[in-house]
């Protein structure tokens, strides 16, 4: 053996730990707890699992963030679009029909078509891209000619309100006109209704006044002002009219809850022509009549 | 050039150079053992004991025993590296050094040296104490350190040659270091 390798044994053999430390160290590591590690292909997993679940967290965020399209696209789309004679691809008298083709095309399935335009006879549909969302639209003969070679139309555009910001948040139609075109639209539900014709506003009034006739509430814009009275056009309550009960109960509402009650009894000669749903009744603007 | 340990060490040769011999021990030597490897690569007693606590508390946690001397050296050294790394410890080899164009296959008979060598093993760089520490204390070949180290066979005489060239070069000049360490602190306190 040289001398150096016996120099650095003895270096090195005289170089150790005290006692102490060496039982504190085994004590710990005794006492230590061993720590379970997954399997490498666990933990790649569980990696992708993560990966996965954070996937689909972003993805159902992210249309409630700021990608959402503001509603006021809508309207300059439907011009552009009316700009040129559409080509729908599904063409029906019949509006059940071309909601039946929609829904197959991916509709919300509460999509539903405004009572006012059920007795309409409708001409197509289709799909059709709103700056990257889906807006499903309906057209519908407003005027048709008599000789039937065409006429105006009145457009229903639905679309759901995750893909849109600063659209309307009531079922109340916010009306406006642009570009000669009148819009209402309104909301039910998670989609957003818009109506749409070309022509001044009188004319798509009374369409967007029913709405989807599931409510039985009516604004005072929805009526047309005469002499200081408000006067407009209402299926009459079941019962209401009929029989020897000539009158209606009403209830007029504005913003701060009930502002009177009482009966409505329609003209006599609305009666006599047996047009029972004129009525006339005084309410303000910004008032709410329901029956 | 920088000289690190290498952290790529294969811990499999390592246990199968070790397994023969690693039944025998207890557990209090086997922790000596590794206190020893990490001053042959640390120098310094208080660092040597944690880099073997660290070491020690490691392995139980994972394995819930330290089952040979191969696997506690290859946790302290990956641990040293560690400790390198993150202090950014870079060591360059002098260009006055070149490489030996030849060497002996082994450096077993060496003369003593005179003079302190633990002031001695304080010249050389980790990686030649902890070559001369396997060789000499743990007895290994140049071919089971280059193993255990995952370094050329080359490399690991070469290092072993460098590092007696080094202490003997001390061992010989001892005053050199003391005037050259003298001039420097001269110097920093003028400054």
């Amino acid at each position: 053996m040289s001398d150096l390798r016996q120099q650095i044994r003895d270096h090195y053999e005289a170089k150790s730990l005290s006692a102490g430390k060496v039982e504190a160290i085994l004590a710990r590591g005794r006492g230590g707890e061993k720590v379970v590690r997954f399997p490498v292909r666990a933990r790649a997993l569980l990696a992708l699992a993560a990966t996965v679940v954070l996937a689909v967290g972003l993805a159902m965020w992210w249309p409630h963030g700021p990608g959402r399209v503001s509603f006021a696209v809508l309207a300059p789309r439907v011009v552009e679009f009316f700009g040129k004679p559409p080509e729908l691809p599904k063409l029906s008298q019949n509006p059940e029909e071309l909601r039946a083709w929609l829904l197959a095309q991916g509709a919300p399935a509460d999509f539903q078509i405004p009572a006012k335009l059920r007795g309409l006879e409708s001409l197509g549909c289709k799909v059709v891209d709103v700056h990257g969302r889906q807006a499903w639209l309906t057209c519908f003969w407003r005027e048709k000619k008599p000789d039937g070679t065409g006429g105006e139309l009145v457009h229903l555009w639905v679309v759901k309100r995750e893909d849109f910001k600063n659209g309307p948040g009531t079922a109340t139609p916010q009306m406006h006109e642009e570009s000669g075109w009148s819009f209402a639209s309104w909301s039910e539900g998670d989609l957003i209704y818009t109506l749409a014709t070309k022509a001044p506003m009188e004319k798509l009034r009374p369409f967007a006044a029913a709405k989807t006739g599931s409510s039985s509430y009516l604004s005072a814009k929805d009526f047309d002002d005469r002499d200081g009275f408000f006067s407009g056009h209402r299926e009459p309550p079941v019962g209401g009219i009929h029989g020897d009960r000539r009158h209606w109960p009403y209830v007029v509402l504005n913003a701060t809850g009930l502002f009177s009650s009482g009966e409505m009894r329609p003209p006599v000669s609305d009666l006599a022509r047996g047009d029972f749903k004129q009525f006339r009744v005084v309410i303000k603007p910004n008032d709410v009549f329901a029956t | 050039m920088t000289d690190k340990p290498d952290a790529n060490q294969s811990c499999a040769s390592s246990v199968r150079l070790d397994a023969s011999s690693s039944s025998s021990f207890t557990d209090a030597e086997r922790l000596q053992s590794g206190y020893r490897y990490a001053l042959a690569l640390t120098h310094q007693p208080a660092d040597a004991e944690d880099l073997v606590q660290e070491a020690w508390l490691n392995l139980c946690r994972r394995y819930g025993r330290v089952e040979s001397n191969a696997l506690l050296f290859t946790a302290v050294r990956n641990l040293f590296v560690d400790q390198c790394r993150r202090k950014k410890i870079v060591q360059f080899d002098s260009i006055d050094q070149p490489e030996p164009p030849e060497l002996p296959a082994a450096v077993d008979e060496e003369p003593g040296l005179k003079g302190d060598l633990e002031a001695l093993l304080a010249v050389l760089r980790p990686v030649e104490r902890e070559t001369l520490f396997l060789h000499y204390y743990q007895g290994h070949t140049a071919e089971e350190i280059a193993q255990l180290t995952g370094q050329p066979r080359g490399t690991v005489l070469s290092l072993l040659h460098r590092a007696i060239a080094k202490l003997r070069e001390a061992a010989a000049n001892p005053s050199a270091q003391t005037r050259c360490n003298q001039w420097l602190f001269s110097f920093v306190l003028f400054l």
